[in-house]
């Protein structure tokens, strides 16, 4: 088995069957085959992102054959970063095409067949303004003209100054919200006056009801 | 529904431990209470005897009329006062104050160092003897003649004193009752006969009301006679009020209080049950997401024990 295909292996123990099954049956949903761009966010930070974006990737990549880009844009700020559940290098990423010049063919870590991995690399608050240039001068477009899709884990709306600017550039954004987790209000907050539509994945849900007690509920 | 069921197998252990709180507490303050005795006794009354009586009501059983009476006289201050003084329970409230106050009391005077006993007033102690005979006594009639007068306290002697003491003062009020109301009778009817010019022979009317009058006074003083008389008194005690050898079984009190308990812990759960579920805001199954966003999710995500954090 060579190195890729050993990581490939051990994405799979990363996500739970029924998680994968979840995002095939919305990938029918959001686009399928002729999705180009999807951007997941949530209301606030620990509710899924990365995980549905890992697993709408996995999809689009072996159901569907596609070239994916799987963009890590949120840092790493709910502690868990896509490089560091697919086992790659942290960098070097966006940061370091924005802050450095470097050539996008060199940020695109390969983690599978049709499926490359850009980090954030080494984000400092200094980039954010250069960063929103670079993606108001269609360094997105650029992304995605080198993949057939790109999935992005873009940071929380709430709470983070370029997580409303990047979301608008995407074709669909999903919004994932973590069952029990975010209060209404705070979803609403976080969704009002975006341009863009967003549809809503429900994370984690689950009974704590006897099952026979849901048998008789129909729960 | 639904969210309610989910609430409650959500914070099981929270909405439970009302319920066993106030069970467990209810049951241990009941265990900690001192045992009670219970002594009873039982009077026979004479329905011919007190039908003489203003107050008799042919309708009415004598043992209801008289458990009514008693009852009634049991609610005055005067009455319970001369009933603790007659038997044993005064001296022994005086002397075993905290007997009857219940654990709690108990325990703050315990912490406090106070010693309620040998220190209350003539007004507190009253207080106090009204409070426990109002509480203790149970009249209950056990038949259309037969009265049956029960009192509790935690010392046998002074339940089955006080027992005896309701009797004997029953009897001494309702005796001193009647032969006031048959003094009063007689004075008015002597009142009325010595305020009478006396008729002259050839007035019948006069003569008549006279007569009347006379003949009332007769009866009344008659009446008098009989009621000073104690055998004519119209009731007399069956059973004397018996010192209890052993106390009243704890079972049925345990079963009350452990009701009471679970019924205060069951209201309390409630309470919290749906303060619970009204201020569970979040989003927690595709229903809630319609109601709360007015929109549908374009998919669900079981939670798997791996559950991702980001």
């Amino acid at each position: 088995m060579t190195a890729q295909g050993e990581r490939t292996a051990s994405l799979y123990p990363e996500l739970d069957f029924r998680i994968l099954t979840a995002c095939r049956e919305m990938s029918i949903s959001l686009g399928g085959p002729d999705l180009e761009a999807l951007g997941v966010t949530s209301a606030g930070p620990r509710e899924g992102r990365t995980t549905f974006a890992l697993g709408m990737a996995l999809v689009q990549a072996r159901d569907y054959r596609r070239r994916v880009i799987l963009l890590d844009l949120s840092q790493g700020r709910d502690g868990s970063s896509l490089a560091d559940r697919l086992g790659v290098g942290r960098g070097p990423g966006l940061a370091e095409v924005v802050g450095e010049g470097f050539p996008l063919g060199l940020v695109r870590q390969s983690v599978w067949d049709g499926l490359a991995l850009v980090t954030a690399g080494r984000f400092t608050e200094s980039l954010i303004g250069p960063t929103i240039s670079a993606i108001r001068g269609g360094l997105l477009r650029e992304f995605r003209e080198q993949a057939d899709v790109l999935i992005a884990d873009l940071p929380p709306l709430l709470g983070h100054p370029l997580a409303r600017l990047i979301a608008t550039e995407f074709q669909r954004l999903v919004v994932v919200v973590a069952a029990g987790q975010t209060p209404a209000s705070k979803l609403q907050e976080a969704v009002s006056n975006l341009p863009i539509e967003p549809a809503f994945v429900l994370n984690g849900t689950h009974s704590n009801l006897p099952r026979w007690l849901q048998v008789l509920t129909g729960g | 529904m639904q969210r309610y069921l989910e609430t409650f197998f959500r914070h099981r252990l929270l909405l439970i431990a009302p319920i066993l709180i106030t069970l467990f507490a209810s049951l241990g303050l009941t265990m900690m209470h001192p045992r009670m005795y219970q002594a009873s006794a039982r009077v026979w009354f004479d329905s011919s005897t007190i039908s003489g009586s203003t107050s008799w009501n042919p309708y009415t059983a004598p043992a209801d009329a008289q458990a009514a009476s008693m009852t009634e006289l049991l609610q005055t201050r005067t009455f319970c006062r001369q009933v603790g003084l007659r038997g044993p329970l005064a001296s022994y409230l005086k002397t075993s104050a905290q007997a009857f106050s219940d654990p709690l009391s108990k325990l703050i005077a315990k912490i406090s160092g106070t010693q309620p006993s040998g220190t209350w007033s003539d007004q507190m102690l009253t207080d106090q003897v009204v409070a426990t005979i109002t509480q203790g006594t149970t009249v209950t009639p056990v038949g259309p003649q037969i009265l049956s007068v029960t009192f509790s306290a935690p010392n046998p002697t002074v339940a089955a004193g006080t027992a005896q003491a309701i009797v004997d003062e029953f009897f001494d009020e309702t005796l001193a009752n009647r032969q006031a109301e048959a003094q009063s009778a007689v004075d008015f009817y002597q009142k009325q006969l010595a305020d009478m010019p006396a008729p002259a022979k050839t007035d019948t009317v006069a003569q008549q009301r006279y007569d009347d009058l006379a003949q009332k006074l007769d009866a009344a003083r008659l009446q008098l006679a009989a009621d000073q008389q104690p055998s004519a008194s119209g009731f007399r005690i069956v059973d004397r009020a018996q010192v209890p050898d052993r106390p009243v079984g704890i079972r049925k009190a345990l079963l009350l209080t452990g009701v009471e308990g679970l019924a205060i812990g069951m209201t309390i759960s409630l309470l919290l049950l749906m303060l619970l579920t009204w201020s569970d805001r979040t989003i927690r199954r595709p229903e809630d997401f319609r109601t709360l966003m007015e929109q549908s999710p374009v998919g669900v995500i079981p939670r798997t024990h791996d559950r991702a954090s980001a």
